[in-house]
């Protein structure tokens, strides 16, 4: 909301702050994960959404996608993709995910922006050797603390 | 430089779901008086979850983003 109303501010200094906070809260900015379970792969990045309801930006949701077979998980999860999400209830929920260069995939959703749709757009880097590393020192770590007690 | 940016956007994301989640699951009711800036409620106001059967489902929707996450960690630091 802050931003909206900064952005306002800014086309309107008398007053815009206020329509912009209004349409501020319906956009918000954040960050998103994904895991492909499968490869063994994570991503990481920005995420701009847009839900035309008010103070709808803020939130999450969390969801899977049904890939069909023959279609790389991997290259919808890396780079840039773009989702809507519908959500009727807070449990009941669809996102579609639309990735360049691979087909849209479905999945069902679970989110705090209940009774709207969520237009999103995001961009993934992928960090899974970053995330391998972690993984070897963590699994190092406890094998030596175990050696330990051997 | 696109794993430190990726590393920043999943501790950040991390921290906000982790602390939020936790939150949600122990005291909905502090949940909902959180500053803006620091909750991802969306329409949960007082108002409309303050309830018993409200307080419920920001525990239930807590809990499953903990699963989620914890699946998630689980897969990045432990998988053989």
């Amino acid at each position: 909301m802050e931003l909206g109303a900064v952005v306002g501010e800014l086309i309107d200094p008398a007053g815009g702050g206020v329509a912009g906070a209004l349409i501020g809260s319906m956009v918000g900015v954040g960050g998103g994960i994904s895991y492909v379970p499968s490869t063994d792969n994570f991503y990481a990045g920005p995420v701009i959404t847009f839900a035309p309801q008010l103070f709808s930006g803020y939130g999450w949701n969390a969801s899977t996608a049904i890939v069909p077979s023959g279609t790389n998980p991997n290259s919808i999860a890396n780079g840039q993709s773009y989702s809507v999400t519908f959500q009727p209830t807070t449990f009941t929920g669809s996102t579609v995910t639309k990735s360049p260069g691979s087909p849209a995939v479905a999945g069902p959703s679970v989110g705090s922006r209940s009774r709207t749709t969520t237009f999103s757009a995001s961009y993934s880097f992928d960090i899974t050797p970053a995330a391998r590393a972690v993984r070897s020192a963590v699994q190092s770590a406890v094998s030596t603390v175990r050696g330990w007690f051997q | 430089m696109k794993q430190i940016i990726g590393i920043v956007f999943l501790l950040f994301t991390s921290v906000a779901v982790i602390s939020n989640a936790s939150l949600m699951l122990i005291s909905p009711k502090t949940w909902l008086r959180l500053p803006v800036w620091m909750k991802l409620t969306a329409n949960f106001t007082e108002r409309t979850h303050g309830t018993q059967s409200g307080q419920l489902k920001i525990r239930l929707l807590g809990a499953f983003f903990l699963s989620v996450m914890l699946w998630m960690l689980h897969g990045c630091l432990a998988r053989p």
